[in-house]
């Protein structure tokens, strides 16, 4: 990073942003709306939702890369200062693994299975500027060892199907940070992986936070993940942002139903109860409901959260939730 | 490797002494040659001296270990129809066949997959659209019957081109298109979808998260890993191309492998079929095997395994 880049205290701060998917006979979904939240430098901040609220698409937007049937209709995306959404073709190619870097959720399919894993950092090394090649390589082995790769210069020459799905996450990880990126971010990083696997690429997550100060935006649709490495959280339902705060507050007093619902239902209760699930499923984006789109699963849901949205209350400077109920005791 | 490839010229040698096997019972069971190649009123002596100077009074297992032990000293026996070394009359026509199979299989080959990289690239566009309604036009005409609607086209009314026959480049052509349209079409095809595939993948949308352009997305990795279904079909392609040439060479009146075979089944000439079929049926082997060891060239998860 240069040092005359200013330092902004929010990598990234995202205003109003809207992506629009044009369906059949003239219909509109759209899985993000009206989105707002920020990244703040060197923090851990993670996305939660249910499948299908918009989450995997709002990274995609920062990253510029919607699919062709989705468009970005409003809004802002401030990276390090500047409007991402404005950038053109060519100088977002320049921020892509550069400045921002991106894991995917299944890394058994995130690399190339023809090259080797050499060759796939050593492209990422060269896409931004121009290094020796013995400094590459050098570089490459780097890159490995901080992902905590044994044996990196042995890697090397391996293709992608000769490592496990968690030595492959790793890999991915090393070219996402490879050029000392500011924004990582994360789509369901361990999603794909074993469960005793799943812990360690958290962890690695957060070693890279500690050791390169990168900030990372993890989209998940557990809450154990996020409570294991997040420092905020932003609760997304049917592609708004329905509650944001510190990790900490959020646990102690969440201010959404919906966030409570998700909670409960990541948590394996004790004895022999069943897994709480939330009832029903999310609303149709391409029709929503005209008040809450949480009301028709909500167990508060009354007259007026039905038929008008909800209010974004502050619970703290830092804590808000959007809904009728936010502030008031839940029971 | 090298075992690997032993092996699998050890199971060749056995499949082509089987085609060998089958091929020379049943043309032997398909009819008498010694009534065939002498005239009419030739006398039952006539015929047993014709059968007996061509060995072919023997039982059949006596005769074919007799072409077996012949083939080690690559002697094939005589072309009953020729009076030559069945090997000799072979030679003689084959290379005008590889010309014709060669040309036709490269410039499908080529033509193919560049036509399938602009319709995947153009992807809904008027290019594909095209592309695509013409493959399937291609692939659902029966290719004697393009020969002959070729023939009365270019042949018959625009006289162009000679309607037959192998003199000059002009010759060429007719037979050469007729040949490849259809593993244009399979490979155009096959080369589209594969590219459209890999360019959906996960691998492609994490390349472009390296920052890595469309243009080297496309030729470094979409094309390098939409070649592994075209080079199977491409196999399969060249093989059947072989078929076709048996058709194309008959209309065309080529004087290649293809119409020979069909003349020498005609006429019974069992010793020229033999060698045709123990060339053709090692030049399949050989091509799959071809195919297989290129495979493990572009793909490392099977170069491994």
């Amino acid at each position: 990073m240069s040092s005359q880049e200013k330092l902004e205290p929010f990598v990234l701060d995202v205003a109003g942003l809207t992506v629009e998917i044009a369906g059949r006979e003239g219909r509109v979904v759209r899985p993000a709306r009206d989105l707002t939240f920020r990244v703040g430098r060197g923090r851990v901040v993670g996305v939660i939702g249910e499948s299908g609220c918009g989450k995997s698409m709002t990274a995609l937007s920062v990253m510029r890369l919607l699919p062709a049937s989705a468009k970005v209709t409003g809004g802002t995306v401030l990276f390090n200062g500047e409007d991402l959404l404005t950038k053109s073709p060519r100088a977002m190619r320049a921020i892509r693994g550069k400045s921002i870097g991106m894991v995917l959720q299944d890394p058994s399919v995130s690399l190339d299975p023809l090259f080797t894993i050499g060759d796939q950092i050593d492209e990422a090394l060269c896409m931004h500027g121009r290094m020796p090649a013995a400094r590459r390589r050098a570089r490459a082995i780097e890159l490995l060892e901080a992902v905590g790769i044994p044996a990196p210069q042995d890697r090397l020459t391996q293709y992608p199907h000769e490592l496990s799905g968690g030595m492959l996450q790793r890999v991915v990880a090393a070219i996402a940070i490879a050029w000392n990126p500011a924004l990582l971010i994360a789509d369901e990083p361990t999603t794909a992986l074993d469960p005793t696997i799943q812990v360690q690429v958290l962890d690695l997550l957060g070693h890279l936070r500690d050791t390169l100060g990168v900030s990372i935006m993890i989209i998940t649709h557990d809450f154990g993940v996020a409570a294991h490495i997040c420092d905020d959280i932003m609760v997304m339902y049917a592609g708004e942002v329905v509650e944001t705060g510190p990790v900490r507050q959020i646990f102690d007093n969440p201010g959404h139903p919906y966030t409570r619902a998700l909670m409960e239902s990541s948590t394996v209760p004790k004895g022999k109860g069943r897994l709480p699930t939330i009832e029903g499923q999310p609303p149709d984006l391409g029709d929503l409901p005209p008040g809450c789109a949480f009301a028709p699963r909500c167990p508060l849901a009354n007259e007026q959260c039905h038929h008008a949205a909800p209010p974004r209350i502050q619970l703290s400077d830092i804590h808000q939730a959007t809904c009728w109920y936010a502030g008031e005791g839940m029971t | 490797m090298t075992n690997y490839i032993l092996k699998r010229l050890g199971l060749a040698v056995i499949t082509v002494l089987g085609v060998l096997l089958l091929i020379f019972v049943a043309t032997r069971m398909s009819g008498d040659v010694a009534l065939l190649m002498l005239p009419q009123d030739a006398s039952d002596e006539q015929i047993a001296a014709y059968r007996a100077r061509h060995g072919l009074d023997r039982a059949i297992p006596v005769q074919f270990l007799n072409f077996m032990r012949g083939m080690l000293t690559l002697d094939f026996g005589e072309s009953l129809r020729y009076q030559r070394p069945a090997l000799e009359v072979i030679l003689q026509r084959l290379p005008a066949t590889v010309e014709l199979a060669l040309m036709a299989f490269v410039l499908a080959l080529v033509v193919g997959v560049s036509l399938g990289l602009v319709a995947a690239y153009y992807r809904g566009g008027w290019a594909d659209r095209s592309i695509r309604t013409s493959a399937v036009l291609l692939q659902s005409m029966p290719n004697f019957w393009i020969a002959i609607m070729a023939i009365l086209l270019f042949a018959v009314m625009l006289r162009w081109l000679p309607t037959s026959g192998r003199d000059g480049a002009a010759s060429y052509i007719m037979p050469a298109m007729t040949l490849m349209l259809f593993p244009l079409a399979a490979i155009m095809r096959m080369t589209r979808s594969a590219i459209l595939e890999t360019i959906e993948s996960e691998y492609v949308k994490f390349l472009r998260i390296k920052g890595v352009s469309e243009g080297r997305i496309l030729w470094r990795h979409a094309l390098r890993n939409a070649l592994i279904p075209v080079i199977a079909l491409s196999g399969l392609q060249l093989g059947n191309l072989m078929g076709g040439t048996v058709i194309t060479e008959t209309i065309f009146n080529w004087p290649g492998l293809g119409s020979l075979m069909i003349e020498s089944f005609i006429s019974r000439d069992y010793p020229v079929i033999q060698v045709g079929v123990l060339l053709i049926a090692t030049f399949l082997i050989l091509l799959n095997l071809a195919v297989d060891l290129l495979f493990c060239v572009v793909d490392p998860r099977i170069r491994y395994a």
